[in-house]
């Protein structure tokens, strides 16, 4: 006997290729229908407290027709027939008119139904479980009077997907992330600081079994304690040592939105029509790869069913490739990368990274602090911004090292690195031989947040340094 | 409809010190400029709820987008899994009284707005798109632009006997 779930899947398969057919037979060119639903859970416990619970549950269905070079979207946060069918008129009148071009889309065929690989779903742990994970990292946090604020937070996303479109696709998965931080806020009177740590992925609550909770929030509370007692950072164009953090928002901020297929089509990236010229050291290769396994970013498909793939951004120092959604790619003449993504089933779709690192060197960590004479050791980020049109790298790394004659010699407070990508790329001498991969979110403009990650090894370059020294 | 789903809803909820539901259904049309061209023409339909309740000074509440018969019962039960782990707040009376329902409510709805459609924006993009291809003599491209419109109707009810409706644009 078939599961009531199943049925009402395919029940549901079925609409969504009705719906394909119907703006097919109303003139789309090319149409997709997906459907979507999205259930979070967020606990954060805070100086003791349980501070928030947040249980939130959207689901809908997003048709698109493409006609004349241009997207008609109908978005409906419904799974009913009629408001299906109705969606689907309003895509292909939305997308009637003036024909911008005759541009053809060339979409992967797919037909394939997976489930998240995960080793323990989150919908098989009691929300008992969940709060009380948030409990302990915020209470293993208090251990000193000078932790002003301890937080613990563990919140996990489960996305079911299901996409039918013209060419023949008939996709379904689901994604599931599951993450927990704790941060810590010490203050001896005079400073303040914080640290934050914790695991993010595309993985099940094994992530939490996995971790040692306690040991976490201990971890943070002393690293807040100990930034304390951190000096004012050395300021100039000096040799830095950047974390995977830091490695990770240049490669994400500085080079991945630059390198987003729609920012090369208008000619707004510094990037573009850069293919085959050398813009870095020869040490220096850098992905886009959705196909990372466990990793916050990574996706079976992107939203436009596309398969999720590796792009190759730079290949020992020579830009490579551009990343595509299924309109750029046709643009440009090459192959959709999967990476045309939508914040959910209401949201337009971009060109958005999935996870966006600098490939490995074949040099031990240690050994590359210990070859700097003078320079500065990153550690964690605070943010950073993206820079499409002008190249900047702008950062601001949480602490640092200094280093000297090859020693870390003491803690420094947080510091700001900028500098043209290229510039910092081109004098790239050396990256440890481990890649750590950091998850986030990031948006479009002002809006459209998507998950991802970034990262790389530790990279030794030279970067505007400002310390406020 | 907003006001027989609330009605409907808060049937449910009889055994809870208070109770409130919040339902709104918004209606939002956006046309998207790259390059100086239209690329996109979204029209996007949005229903939801929202319960919070009451009950020996804890509080719950959670909230889904209609999209299924069983979401309103998810919704209860999440609400009320919420409720569960709220910390006791003796003093808890959150919600309206009627006369605070009445207060008038400041004029947020254009009827023009309520009345744009798709092809009206699609004009308006155009006339941005070709003002900007003649600035004094310079034709300046836009990289990324968005008009958006929505309308949103809600309606309110809770135990305490407040039944408001609204509608902004």
């Amino acid at each position: 006997m078939q599961k009531l779930e199943s049925v009402q899947a395919d029940a549901l398969q079925d609409v969504l290729a009705k719906a394909v057919q119907k703006m097919q037979d109303l003139g789309a060119e090319f149409a997709d229908a997906k459907s979507q639903t999205v259930r979070n859970i967020g606990v954060s416990s805070i100086n003791g407290d349980l501070r928030q619970l947040v249980r939130k549950s959207v689901g809908g269905v997003c048709v698109r027709a493409w006609i004349g070079g241009r997207w008609g979207y109908g978005n409906v946060s419904s799974f009913d027939n009629d408001a299906i069918m109705k969606a689907a008129e309003e895509a292909v009148k939305n997308a009637s008119g003036d024909r911008k071009s005759d541009l053809k889309l060339e979409p992967a065929v797919v037909q394939k139904h997976m489930k998240a690989q995960v080793k323990v779903h989150p919908d098989t742990i009691d929300l008992d479980e969940k709060i009380e994970v948030a409990r302990t990292l915020d209470k293993a946090q208090n251990i000193d009077e000078r932790i002003a604020n301890s937080i613990g937070s563990y919140s996990e996303e489960i996305k079911d997907n299901c996409l039918i479109n013209s060419a023949g696709s008939d996709i379904s998965w689901q994604e599931v992330r599951t993450l927990c931080r704790a941060m810590s806020i010490a203050s001896d009177g005079t400073n303040m600081e914080r640290y934050y740590d914790g695991p993010d992925s595309t993985k099940g609550f094994e992530v939490v079994k996995e971790t040692d909770l306690e040991q976490l929030g201990r971890h943070t509370a002393e690293e807040a304690i100990a930034t304390l007692s951190a000096v004012r950072c050395p300021s100039g164009n000096l040799t830095v040592i950047s974390d995977p953090m830091i490695t990770g928002l240049l490669a994400h901020e500085a080079m991945g939105h630059a390198s987003e297929g729609d920012e090369i089509t208008k000619k707004r990236s510094f990037l573009t029509g850069i293919v085959g010229q050398k813009v870095a050291s020869d040490l220096v290769c850098m992905y886009d790869n959705g196909t990372v396994p466990g990793a916050h970013g990574s996706i079976p498909f992107d939203d436009e069913g596309t398969p999720s793939s590796c792009t190759k951004i730079i290949d020992h120092g020579v830009y490579n490739s551009y990343m595509h959604s299924l309109e750029t790619a046709s643009q440009l003449g090459v192959k959709p990368t999967g990476n045309g993504r939508a914040e959910n089933f209401g949201k337009r779709h971009w060109v958005r990274m999935t996870n966006t690192y600098f490939g490995p060197g074949d040099w031990n960590k240690d050994e590359l602090i210990a070859d700097t004479k003078d320079g500065i050791l990153s550690d964690k980020m605070v943010n950073g911004m993206e820079d499409p049109v002008g190249g900047c790298f702008e950062a601001k790394s949480l602490r640092g090292y200094l280093v000297k004659n090859g020693e870390i010699q003491g803690i420094v407070k947080s510091f700001t690195l900028t500098g043209k990508s290229i510039d910092i790329l081109n004098t790239v001498d050396a990256f440890s031989d481990e890649v750590i991969l950091d998850g986030g979110m990031c948006g479009k403009g002002i809006e459209d947040w998507v998950r991802v990650s970034s990262g790389g090894p530790y990279m030794r370059a030279k970067m505007i340094v400002g310390g406020g020294q | 409809m907003n006001g027989y789903i609330a009605e409907k809803a808060m049937q449910q909820l009889k055994n809870y010190d208070q109770a409130e539901v919040y339902v709104s259904n918004t209606t939002v049309h956006t046309i998207y400029i790259d390059n100086s061209q239209i690329s996109n023409i979204e029209s996007k339909d949005d229903l939801g709820m929202m319960f919070r309740m009451t009950k020996d000074g804890k509080q719950g509440k959670a909230s889904v987008a209609l999209n299924s018969p069983e979401a309103e019962v998810n919704c209860l039960e999440m609400a009320d899994s919420v409720l569960k782990y709220s910390p006791v707040n003796k003093s808890l009376n959150l919600f309206a009284q009627p006369e605070q329902a009445k207060i008038a409510m400041p004029d947020v709805l254009d009827k023009n707005v309520v009345e744009i459609t798709p092809e009206v924006l699609r004009d308006l993009a155009k006339r941005v798109i070709d003002s900007s291809s003649d600035c004094n003599g310079t034709s300046v491209k836009i990289p990324r632009a968005q008009i958006r419109v929505s309308v949103t109707e809600s309606h309110v009810m809770n135990s305490n006997g407040v039944d408001a409706e609204h509608t902004s644009s």
